[in-house]
């Protein structure tokens, strides 16, 4: 999973249907596969691992949360995938369990998902 | 072929801008000129680039988007503003299009939802999203209410219907008639009328009566 010239699986868990079609743009590019999209997090829960995922994007709902069964089940699988949170309020990426950075243009976003 | 619509995208989330512009640049009849991070970078592309159109967004640094939008279409009421926002609260919905946007669209909404969205305002229409739509409504019926309640007051269904039949033309004693009540009883509803409405005679009391929608069509 994830080898060096394999392209990175990409599942997004997505709120807000105009930030998910505007995401999906933004990763159509060599490198980058989009596996899996669900606004719905039991569906979510229920592919995730068996899609065998090197990056799970998921955006925060309007009350700013995740949902706990998500976040738990996606901490407790595999650490090489990498769990990064987007936020329409705040424009930030939060990458789990390691950093959070800020983001400066669109580049950091693909640069969190491709890099090893 | 039609000249496409020029739109400058105002948000200071870059995914957001990013993308946005992605998903309008696959549309032939659209064009991004610009992207302003700041409300204050807004007004400033909006007199340099003069877009047909610029997607708002409300929370910016600096100058908000509401400030944008009342400052943008106070100099240039020829740009079409239209808020694309996450907030769905009234106080900003009523602040906008008070500012004088053409339209409110959540993030929520679907991607041709937005796509319509621009191509209305760019034709000079409004376009309110649903359920935001439904709000206004709400607060109109409201509004309305409280003026019927205000121009109507404590008066009783007997003297609003005596006063609708006097202000089509009936007599006393045809109100009566139709009423099936005697004549001193219209008489007395219709004192009352006069009193509680502070008129004094029945031509002031269909005047009343027409100006605030009473009369029945003939």
């Amino acid at each position: 999973m994830g080898g060096g010239l394999e392209a990175r699986r990409v599942f997004a868990i997505w709120s807000n249907a105009l930030f998910f079609d505007s995401l999906r743009l933004l990763l159509d590019r060599p490198g980058i596969e989009l596996v899996g999209a669900t606004s719905d997090h039991v569906v979510a829960r229920e592919n995730i691992l068996g899609l065998q995922v090197d990056t799970v994007l998921v955006e925060e709902n309007e009350a700013g949360d995740i949902p706990e069964g998500t976040l738990g089940l996606l901490e407790a699988g595999p650490a090489c995938v990498r769990i990064i949170r987007l936020s329409l309020n705040d424009n930030e990426l939060i990458v789990y369990h390691r950093e959070k950075r800020l983001v400066g243009n669109t580049s950091d976003l693909l640069q969190l998902i491709i890099e090893e | 072929m039609t000249k496409p619509i020029r739109v400058l995208i105002a948000d200071d989330h870059t995914i957001v801008r990013a993308g946005v512009r992605l998903l309008l640049e696959a549309e032939p009849d659209m064009e991004v000129i610009g992207e302003a991070l700041t409300g204050d970078e807004a007004v400033a592309a909006a007199e340099s680039l003069k877009p047909n159109v610029i997607l708002m967004d409300i929370s910016m640094p600096g100058l908000n988007g509401m400030e944008a939008t009342g400052k943008i279409k106070t100099r240039f009421p020829e740009i079409q503003v239209l808020v694309l926002t996450m907030h769905r609260s009234d106080e900003y919905f009523f602040e906008v299009l008070k500012a004088g946007a053409s339209g409110y669209v959540l993030k929520g909404a679907e991607t041709n939802e937005l796509i319509g969205a621009i191509r209305a305002v760019a034709r000079g229409e409004v376009f309110l999203y649903p359920t935001m739509a439904k709000q206004l409504l709400q607060d109109y019926l409201s509004r309305v209410k409280g003026l019927e309640s205000l121009a109507l007051p404590a008066l009783t269904p007997r003297e609003k219907e005596i006063l609708h039949l006097l202000a089509d033309g009936y007599s006393n004693k045809e109100i009566a008639e139709r009423l099936v009540v005697s004549p001193s009883t219209v008489h007395s509803h219709h004192s009352n009328l006069m009193k509680k409405l502070n008129l004094n005679s029945r031509h002031e009391l269909i005047q009343f009566a027409r100006q605030r929608g009473l009369l029945r069509d003939s």
